[in-house]
């Protein structure tokens, strides 16, 4: 699975879990009706507390985006809800703040700053 | 989650007139990972003591397994692992010896484990414990601690004299160990970067005293840390703010500070000091000195 | 059940040497008195006498049986491996048992058979195990061994009497010592204790150790009062005006502050060891005969040279920046300066002393000056018997065990050897003052050999420090 987890970082591992699962979701990588590696084989593999997947799983159960299925492994939910635009804007926003600071210290306007963001994601594209 | 595996009640221990632990109230249950942080002289080790009765306590009460520490017996210690912080065997017993010495006293002791854990922490069981190195010695205890599958496993710097491959390895097991026996692990230990790769609560003791007692995906969304960056006007010498948990470092024109989250308003705190705030997670590292110390520098 | 908590803890090979050292010391007097026996017109004494023989047997096998468990208790597992001790303590009363029970058939049954006197054995055997056990163990027992000695010294044969006097009443009263030792040893408080206070039994060092370990002993007992203040104390406390230790004397000097918190401490239980030793003594015999004082003295001026040898084991010392020349110079004076401490200094002082109690172990002070000397002559192998001068530690408690005995045996028979045989080889005076002092130096001249090689070749720190 295309997951890191940075234990030492500042963000919960849940959170990193959690949202992680919601851009594979998002962009099509994990499918609906995929079914997830057990906690106990993604415990191992991403040397995560299980305790922490458990709170990521319940989270994203609670969110829709996963189904509980007693004795199996979590499934992704056949048309998941929460999933949609509001979401990766969200998570988009937030990896922006601190570049948005970045940027107010060294003085770059929100339109030149704008423009070269266009103009990265627009390289990369190519 | 079951029944507490250890509650205390007002948990007080005095040696003579310094006051190694005062008025605990904890209540640990599993399956889970602790960790138990804390200065030096916090009453961490003592703390542990009093879990497996080694020490009484002068006031308040401490079960483990719902039993009194007083009275632990057979069924209660038969659960428990222990690893101490400098551990102690018969020096003139090889390691296999010193493990069968050992099994012979437990219910149930797996074999397997044991020979997987020897080879995971490189120790050759023909050796003789006096000739050991005291890294070796701990990989021993850490050894003798999980052989009989407790459901409690208290750990006091397990951790500290192993080279950086083995104690990888090690925290790795515990991963394991916590779901296949069920079991609840208590880690005490100063390299915070350790704990933090395995724990998911975290108990903080400050001069006898419990301060934390919360999960570390918790701790991490209670505080931020602000990197402040004056503009104009210089910076004061110290921040007021109730928000405000602790100052990192604080000069004229910048300063760090560590901030209870859910309390702070960044944009009345950019105008009030005419300074830019960026706002960044913080790690166990950057989160320890708010946990234990509170406001001080 | 199988035998596997305490056996395993005595089955090594010194719990080898240590049986074997039992049999023969039992069985061979046993074996000579058998022979004995029909020209002996007591009967019943031979057998209580032979009875306390192997009762002190027994004792010094619990020191070896209390060793090996005080060893067990300081491990990190004593305390939370389940019923730990009350596995340790059922296997130690059967084979406690079983062994008084062997003990007592081979000496009462041998002299005058009898129910009776194989019980009362079993009983006497089963307490002086009991005892020898609690003493190595129990945190007191290290206080309590020299005021047994005491009592031993004071008593010495009445108990012989008061077994043939009311058999039934000692019987009982031996029980009842056997039960409070099984079970102060085996206690909750004495294995707490030993995990908590840490390092070896202090015991062995206590008995041996002499002054300089009591107030440490003191201090680890579970009474005496904790945290006196003194850590309050800041880091440097470099009293003021201490001069810098760079002459041989002035670091003498300084590593026996190092080892000693007090100076006057050290003076004051000197003279208070010598001065209560001696009191309670000659209170007790000066009734007796000179006979009673005779024995007391050779064990009391062996005891002081002892007492005086033991060099402190102080590791810190590697870390001081001095060569290792200069390491075997201050090595060298200051076990000089113990042995002259004895030999000018205490010596003298306990055959004065005894003098005015009434003794008359040494009938001249040419006879005393030679007991002195012989002490003196072998002092370097106590000192050498404690440990390495520098860093290492002293020893498993079964090495410390054997070479207590052996040098015990070595500084009793010396000065008996030099007071008895010695004039018969050497007549006059002024020849047995020469050959004397010739061993003296010779002695000296050897320790500062061997001095001089350890630190030439050895490491000064242990490999697993």
């Amino acid at each position: 699975m295309l997951i890191t987890i940075d234990v030492h970082s500042g963000v919960p591992a849940y959170r990193q879990l959690v949202d992680q699962i919601r851009l594979l979701v998002a962009s099509g990588r994990i499918r609906p009706g995929d079914e997830l590696p057990s906690t106990r084989a993604l415990s191992t593999e991403l040397g995560l507390n299980p305790m922490t997947i458990s709170r990521a799983w319940a989270l994203l159960e609670e969110e829709g985006l996963l189904d509980r299925r007693p004795g199996l492994p979590l499934v992704v939910r056949a048309r998941p809800r929460a999933v949609g635009d509001a979401a990766r804007h969200t998570q988009f926003s937030k990896a922006l703040r601190p570049v948005a600071s970045m940027a107010r210290q060294l003085g770059i306007n929100g339109k030149d700053a704008g423009d070269a963001l266009r103009r990265l994601i627009d390289d990369d594209e190519r | 989650m079951g029944d507490p595996i250890f509650d205390a009640t007002g948990l007080s221990k005095a040696f003579g007139h310094i006051d190694a632990l005062r008025e605990v109230t904890l209540s640990l249950s599993g399956p889970s990972i602790i960790g138990l942080l804390g200065r030096n002289a916090a009453g961490k080790t003592t703390l542990l003591r009093h879990i497996v009765g080694l020490q009484l306590p002068t006031a308040g009460t401490a079960r483990t397994f719902g039993v009194p520490t007083r009275i632990l017996g057979h069924e209660q210690l038969a659960k428990i692992g222990v690893v101490t912080q400098t551990p102690v065997f018969l020096g003139w017993m090889t390691i296999e010896q010193q493990l069968r010495y050992l099994s012979a006293f437990y219910p149930r002791w797996d074999v397997d484990r044991e020979a997987h854990l020897l080879e995971l922490l490189e120790l050759d069981g023909t050796s003789q414990i006096k000739a050991l190195s005291t890294g070796s010695v701990q990989k021993l205890a850490i050894v003798a601690s999980l052989c009989h599958r407790p459901t409690l496993l208290l750990l006091d710097e397990p951790v500290s004299n192993l080279d950086p491959i083995v104690r990888d390895r090690f925290l790795k097991f515990l991963l394991e160990v916590v779901q296949e026996d069920a079991a609840t692990i208590v880690i005490s230990s100063h390299v915070l970067h350790d704990v933090e790769s395995v724990v998911d609560w975290v108990v903080c003791l400050n001069d006898g005293r419990v301060v934390e007692n919360a999960a570390l995906d918790d701790l991490k969304e209670r505080y931020t840390e602000w990197r402040v960056a004056a503009r104009t006007r210089d910076l004061p010498a110290h921040f007021e703010e109730a928000c405000v948990a602790h100052e990192t470092s604080v000069n004229r024109r910048t300063a760090t500070l560590v901030v209870r989250a859910a309390e702070a308003d960044v944009s009345a705190f950019r105008q009030r000091y005419d300074a830019d705030v960026e706002v960044a997670p913080l790690n166990l590292q950057g989160l320890f000195p708010a946990l234990v110390h509170g406001r001080r520098h | 059940m199988r035998p596997r908590a305490l056996l395993p803890l005595l089955a090594r090979p010194m719990g080898l040497a240590v049986a074997a050292q039992g049999a023969a010391f039992l069985l061979v007097p046993l074996a000579l008195m058998t022979t004995l026996t029909p020209s002996h017109p007591d009967p019943a004494r031979a057998a209580a006498a032979a009875l306390f023989f192997a009762a002190i047997q027994c004792l010094l096998l619990g020191f070896f049986c209390g060793g090996a468990i005080s060893q067990a208790a300081r491990c990190s597992f004593a305390w939370t491996t389940p019923s730990y001790r009350r596995r340790l303590r059922l296997e130690f009363i059967a084979a406690g048992v079983a062994m008084a029970a062997v003990v007592s058939f081979l000496t009462t049954a041998v002299m005058a058979p009898g129910v009776l006197q194989v019980l009362i054995g079993l009983v006497v055997a089963l307490a002086a195990l009991a005892a020898g056990t609690a003493l190595t163990t129990v945190p007191e027992g290290s206080l309590a061994f020299l005021p047994l000695l005491f009592a031993f010294l004071a008593l010495r044969e009445k108990p012989v009497e008061w077994v043939l006097r009311s058999p039934g009443l000692f019987t009982v009263a031996a029980l009842v010592v056997a039960v409070v030792c099984v079970g102060a040893a085996f206690s909750a408080r004495t294995f707490r204790w030993a995990l908590l206070v840490g390092g070896p039994s202090p015991f062995f060092s206590g008995t041996i150790g002499g002054y300089h370990s009591w107030l440490d002993i003191l201090r680890s007992m579970p009474w005496w009062p904790a945290h006196r203040g003194r850590q309050a104390r800041g880091a440097t406390d470099r009293p003021a005006g201490r001069t810098y230790a760079d002459t041989v004397v002035r670091r003498v000097l300084a590593s026996f502050g190092a080892v000693t918190p007090s100076k006057r401490f050290l003076i004051a239980t000197m003279g208070l060891w010598v001065v209560a030793y001696l009191f309670v003594i000659s209170r007790v015999i000066t009734a007796r005969s000179g006979a009673g004082a005779l024995d007391a003295a050779w064990i009391l001026l062996p005891m002081a040279g002892l007492a005086s040898s033991v060099r402190m084991i102080n590791p810190s010392r590697a870390a001081l920046p001095w060569s290792r020349d200069e390491h075997l110079v201050v090595t060298w004076v200051r076990d000089l300066a113990k042995l002259l401490w004895f030999v000018l200094a205490t010596g003298p002082l306990i055959v004065v002393l005894g003098w005015a109690c009434g003794w008359n172990a040494w009938d001249s002070a040419g006879a005393a000056a030679r007991a002195i000397a012989g002490i003196g002559i072998v002092f370097p192998l106590a000192q050498w018997s404690t440990g390495p001068p520098v860093g290492g530690s002293p020893g498993s408690t079964g090495a410390l065990y054997l070479k207590g005995f052996a040098f015990t045996a070595a500084f009793t028979i010396a000065p008996g050897w030099m007071v008895r045989v010695f004039p018969s080889i050497a007549e006059a005076a002024w020849v047995q003052a020469c050959v004397l002092g010739l061993l003296l130096l010779a002695s000296q001249a050897l320790h500062w050999h061997f001095l001089k090689r350890y630190f030439e070749r050895r490491d000064l720190v242990g490999e697993s420090a």
